[in-house]
């Protein structure tokens, strides 16, 4: 018997073992050689250098922010390769790559803003020694043009129609017609995907989204090089010898995937990490106690978590959804008065800890925002004295009800939105205080994966088949309008859009075509504004809170101020430690 | 050879009449009466009786809104004399969700549990009797649904099951039909393990002489099944379903995340412990450790109450403490 | 026994080729791929459909299912859809360090469940039984998530801040060749696995050895003189572990997919966390290879488990 049990154990070890033998041997290479990077550049830990570590919670699935969509991505890739211009940290477009921004007094930009002038500096080189030309600026767009590489997008990209290249220095953009937001392309930041990519390494290939340089550039532009990945578990990064700043203030950098906040915090105490840049605003309940070894920074971001309405109207012309939104909905009365009655104040100053701030609309902390509008107040006394005019008086349940369209309506919404903790708590609040207008507000939430799913799997928002729903969207760094069109609404004719408000209106789409229309920044602002006033006088979206960026990191890390736009990745050139 | 005489409460059924006229005891009162003498056994039932009546009591004392809405600027409060378990992340309070979520959570976790041990018992049983081909189909239908992961099985029925399902009105209360869809999912999907102990335990018992002693005497092969065979594999069918409760809890709360079952805020003693994970960090205990606390009471009852079950069952035991 | 081995792995052929089927219908419709591109702004539709195009997705599922079989018939697992690696590729990455833990796990659990398994029989509803159920029913019924986030706080973050020799939080930067650095780092890991299974696993084999120390041949071996422990261990245990070793034979096929809270917690680059983080964002590819490695392990261990039925119990015969 003793025997049949010893035998049994081994039989379970030896099998594990032969399983995991099976596998290739641990590969933890730190030698830089290794990963094809020139010898005799990098030590790799270097006595008494200085490091930082941070802690990530996803892992990149490849770095190449062209052909990813992940947000951990685009941080990376901030590291090792930028752009002709970037963003400072008043949100300023200033020059990287190239030794100016092109406007219209320095000839840069051309008398009808169609032709725009890139001068590169002089000597840029690659981490590898090759040098870095307009050739490569070409080659980008080529790259990000070409039907055979599934880039994440070429928005904007395709606009260009050539790229004349008289010197090495010299980069010439045609484009076909009026792009206002040229300033976005070509640029380093983490919304951009306008890297400028190596032509020596790349050239010839298509399909590069298997390219192992798209999944670990191993040559880079920016300060830092890649030098190892250790899959699922971290990413060292040593000074690029060839970027054109020089030597970054620290030695190295090591990226860690943690993938639990718990144990993010965990680490900070412990000092294993010295910066984790993405603690969601809940965290702050307790990150705040941790000062002074601890630093807690909020910054304002640009994304804001709002809740909108079906307003689907069915039919199979342009603009038309496959379902009605529900027909309370259609009266101006009841979407205010929805607004009026959710205290969204008490709920940033609650589950937010009055980190952020209610938007009045859309794109808030931009410099697009409308600061002429002031958020809807908590009025419920307005909000049922709203309800009475519209015709919906409390029934038996005290739920409203009222005809609507000649059909006896229930004023009872379902609502959609992800299974985070805080859009749970979120939506939890909001159904007892629209129980107290007589509304009926009825939550359900589901994986993102579903969410966000498109028109051909079914999806709720995308097929329309929903009241309202939540979600957080934003800015990057020029407004997005395309999602209220009336071109752009969901149906069976027209699956690939993205307008999930299923909003059509003329007058919105006149307004956001001025806004388009030229290149000025003023004039597009303007237009912008008008915009945000007519959503705000319609009550189209309930902005709900602005979402703000936190970040925590131990005392001895200096940390530079960072821009909104160019976000918390945006300057590791800068980094220091005490 | 049974062991009769070391019971002191045994009385043989030889003779339907006996002088005195006392009436022999049937098998099932016999049960009866050993089950009542096992103490750990009555302390298991105790449990269970105080845990539905504070539930029920509970529930006709508190008006569900209470537990279900409250004041958010009252949030994440400790053990106060106005909510003696605390208040929860959006400020409702603690004990509430308490009554409330065990109705639910028992509802689910008694109801999958049983259908889960049902299906086990009689696939594994029906593979290790029968054997041959029928052993065959049945385990390789075993291993299928082991490989299949249950949860992207409840996600796919969220999503297209989600909307459709009417509301079921039980004692006043109105839940949502898919709680029902939960119930089935979670019984479907846990029943394997406890078939394939069943079929390893009927496998070695199925060889024993005196099943081909019953089966010489024309015993049916259902009265066999039942009579004989289930009775010694009532140990593991206790444990399975004590574990399976505590498993069916836990897996409902998660359930909830995915659109399916009770939606928030309707509480679950699962979904509680669900959402006090986000708030571990700031220290608030309570939100965990209440719901915990009573499904570890739960299950101990019910363990407690099924080891009784079991010795009493069985009439070689001399255990009846 | 050899057809009988022969018959069962042509079986698992044909109920791999069902369970893959459902596997993959399952695996469409629990996520969208597509939903990383949501509300990206400045994709247009067309960008949306080449993406798909790439991905293949715009074929009709069974056209997917076949190719995706084909492929796998011949040892390719096919691409990541985000990471666009092979499958294959990403799968050898996580499964060494998976298998380390789980196994270790695994083995811990089987002998800590053998001694308290044995002893909660021996000494039934003593004190140290009451003890021992009321602890495993607790590990039992508690999420994972608690006893590992506890643990973690009390051995790594409070140990270290009191002084004391701490253990790591699986945050830190360490090398898994270096023997003494991957013991440090498994022990709470495999602590949190083995306080969750330990009461599943002891509470079958005290339940099964009370089934047979009833028994009569018990009886006679202990008229004929036998002392406890021989009696203990030649014959009753023996016969107990046939349940034991059903579990642990159901178990060993998900070492393979690691634990998802353990691995995220503490940071462990295992399958666990691949199988979830991708599945989260409809990674398919990953998805239907990580089942299929599952699954067949599945299957082939079930296999192994009734043969070694009968070397446990003589008297079982294989059908």
């Amino acid at each position: 018997m003793k025997r049949t049990m010893f035998l049994l154990v081994s039989l379970v070890v030896v099998t594990s073992m032969i399983l995991a033998g099976c596998g290739p041997k641990l590969k933890v290479d730190v030698t830089a050689k290794a990963n094809g990077i020139p010898d005799g550049s990098y030590v790799a830990f270097p006595s008494g250098g200085k490091t930082v570590t941070i802690a990530y919670s996803q892992e990149p699935d490849l770095v190449d922010a062209l052909f990813s969509s992940m947000s951990y991505s685009a941080w990376v890739d901030q590291m090792v390769q930028v752009g002709l211009g970037t963003w400072d940290a008043n949100n300023n477009l200033v020059p990287e790559l190239a030794t100016e921004i092109p406007t219209a007094a320095n000839g840069g930009v051309s008398a009808d803003g169609m032709t725009i002038t890139w001068h590169l500096q002089k000597g840029l080189k690659w981490s590898d020694g090759q040098p870095l030309t307009s050739a490569d600026v070409k080659f980008t767009w080529q790259l990000l043009t070409d039907p055979g590489n599934a880039v994440y997008t070429r928005a904007g990209y395709d606009q260009i129609t050539s790229i004349d290249t008289p010197d090495t220095t010299t980069a010439i953009l045609h484009f076909k017609s009026l792009y206002p937001g040229w300033q976005t392309l070509f640029d380093s930041g983490p919304n951009n995907q306008g890297n400028i990519q190596p032509e020596h390494i790349l050239k010839g290939k298509t399909g590069l989204e298997k390219d192992p340089f798209i999944h670990w550039p191993k040559v880079s532009s920016g300060p830092w090089v890649i030098t190892d990945w250790v899959a699922g578990d971290h990413m060292t990064f040593l000074p690029n010898p060839n970027y054109w700043k020089g030597h970054p203030k620290l030695d190295q950098i090591l990226i860690k995937f943690v993938p639990d906040p718990e144990t993010a915090k965990a680490a900070l105490k412990t000092g294993d990490v010295d910066f984790v840049p993405d603690f969601a605003e809940s965290d702050l309940a307790d990150l705040p106690a941790l000062e002074p070894a601890i630093h807690t920074r909020v910054d304002p971001g640009p994304e804001f978590e709002h809740y909108l309405f079906n307003l689907g109207v069915k039919g199979t012309g342009v603009g038309q959804s496959d379902y009605d939104g529900p027909c309370p909905f259609k009266s101006v009365d009841v979407r205010k008065a929805i607004i009026l009655g959710i205290d969204r104040q008490t709920i940033v100053d609650t589950l937010l800890f009055g980190k952020t701030t209610v938007p009045a609309s859309l794109w808030p902390n931009s410099s697009w925002y409308n600061t002429n509008l002031t958020p809807y107040p908590y009025d419920p006394a307005q909000a049922k004295t709203l309800l009475d005019n519209a015709g919906y008086t409390p029934g038996a349940d005290g739920i409203r009800h009222g005809m609507c369209n000649g059909v006896d309506t229930k004023l009872s919404f379902n609502f959609e939105t992800t299974n985070k903790q805080l859009r749970i708590d979120m939506g939890t609040a909001v159904q007892g205080m629209l129980l107290q207008i007589g509304v009926e507000f009825k939550p359900t939430f589901i994986p993102s994966g579903t969410f966000f799913g498109t028109y051909s799997a079914g999806a709720d928002m995308a097929t329309g088949k929903f009241d309202m729903a939540g979600y957080t969207t934003g800015f990057y760094p020029d407004p997005y309008t395309d999602g209220f069109l009336c071109s752009t609404v969901i149906s069976a004719q027209n699956q690939g859009g993205d307008n999930n408000y299923h909003l059509c209106d003329p007058a919105m789409d006149t307004m956001l075509a001025a806004s388009n229309a030229s290149a000025d920044p003023a004039v597009r602002k303007q237009a912008i504004d008008q915009v945000q006033q007519y959503m705000y006088d319609n009550a189209l979206v309930i902005p709900m809170y602005a979402r703000a960026n936190v970040m925590s990191y131990l005392d001895r890390l200096i940390l530079p101020p960072t821009s909104v736009i160019g976000g918390m990745m945006g300057d590791t050139f800068d980094w220091d430690v005490k | 050879m049974t062991n009769q005489a070391e019971s002191t409460n045994f009385v043989p059924t030889l003779k339907a009449e006996i002088a005195g006229g006392i009436m022999p005891l049937t098998p099932g009162q016999l049960v009866w009466r050993r089950f009542r003498k096992h103490r750990m056994a009555l302390v298991g039932a105790i449990g269970i009786i105080a845990i539905v009546v504070f539930i029920i009591a509970g529930s006709i004392i508190v008006p569900e809104d209470a537990a279900n809405q409250g004041d958010l600027r009252n949030r994440m409060i400790g053990p106060t004399a106005a909510h003696i378990f605390g208040t929860d992340s959006t400020g409702r309070d603690v004990f509430n969700r308490i009554i409330y979520g065990g109705q639910i959570s028992l509802i689910i976790g008694v109801l999958a549990v049983l259908l889960e041990v049902s299906i086990g018992t009689i696939v594994g049983g029906t593979a290790a009797f029968y054997g041959g081909w029928v052993d065959a189909v049945l385990m390789r239908f075993t291993e299928a649904m082991l490989s299949i992961p249950s949860l992207f099985l409840l996600i796919v029925l969220a999503k297209f099951l989600g909307h459709d399902i009417p509301t079921i009105k039980i004692l006043g209360r109105s839940f949502s039909g898919s709680v029902g869809i939960v119930i089935i999912v979670i019984g479907l999907t846990a029943w394997m393990y406890l078939a394939r102990i069943v079929r390893s335990t009927m496998l070695s018992l199925r060889e024993m002489d005196y099943i081909s002693a019953a089966k010489s005497l024309g015993a049916s092969d259902v009265r066999i099944f039942f009579s004989h065979l289930v009775p010694n594999t009532l140990g593991i069918i206790v444990v399975s379903s004590t574990l399976g409760l505590a498993s069916a809890i836990l897996t409902e709360a998660y359930v909830s995340f995915l659109g399916l079952g009770v939606q928030p805020p309707t509480a679950t003693w699962g979904n509680m412990m669900e959402q006090a994970q986000s708030f571990m960090s700031q220290g608030a205990w309570w939100l965990w450790v209440f719901p915990s606390l009573f499904i570890v009471l739960v299950i101990l009852s019910v363990n407690l109450m099924g080891d009784g079950l079991r010795d009493a069952f069985d009439p070689h035991s001399t255990r009846h403490m | 026994m050899w057809t009988y081995i022969s018959r069962r792995l042509i079986q698992a052929l044909f109920i791999l080729l069902i369970i893959t089927g459902v596997c993959f219908l399952l695996t469409h419709f629990s996520a969208d791929p597509m939903s990383q591109y949501a509300n990206k702004q400045g994709m247009t539709a067309a960008d949306r459909a080449a993406i798909a195009h790439s991905l293949g997705l715009d074929q009709p599922l069974p056209v997917q299912y076949v190719k995706w079989l084909w492929l796998a018939l011949h040892g390719n697992l096919g691409d990541s859809f985000f990471s666009r690696q092979p499958v294959l590729t990403l799968i050898e990455q996580r499964l060494p360090l998976t298998v380390i833990l789980m196994s270790t796990s695994e083995v811990f659990i089987i002998i800590i469940s053998l001694i308290l398994g044995t002893v909660s029989a021996v000494k039934q509803y003593s004190a140290l039984d009451n003890i021992i159920t009321s602890f495993s029913f607790i590990g039992y019924s508690m999420p994972i998530f608690f006893i590992a986030f506890g643990l973690m706080q009390i051995f790594a973050v409070q140990f270290k801040a009191w002084g004391l020799p701490y253990l790591p939080t699986g945050a830190d930067i360490w090398d898994p060749k270096n023997i003494g650095a991957l013991a440090r780092h498994m022990v709470l890991p495999v602590t949190c696995l083995v306080i969750i299974q330990v009461a599943g696993y002891s509470r079958f084999l005290r339940s099964s050895i009370l089934e047979v120390l009833s028994l009569d041949y018990i009886r006679t071996a202990r008229a004929k003189g036998l002392s406890a422990r021989t009696m203990l261990f030649k014959h009753a245990l023996r016969n107990a572990t046939l349940p034991f070793i059903t579990i642990i034979g159901l178990d060993i096929p998900f070492l393979l997919g690691g634990a998802l809270v353990t691995e995220s917690i503490f940071a462990w680059p295992g399958m666990g966390r691949l199988f979830w983080e991708y599945a989260q964002r409809g990674d398919f590819p990953v998805v239907n290879g990580v089942l299929l490695l599952t699954g067949s392990a599945v299957v082939f261990f079930t296999i192994i488990v009734d043969v070694l039925y009968t070397f446990v119990d003589p008297r079982i015969r294989l059908s």
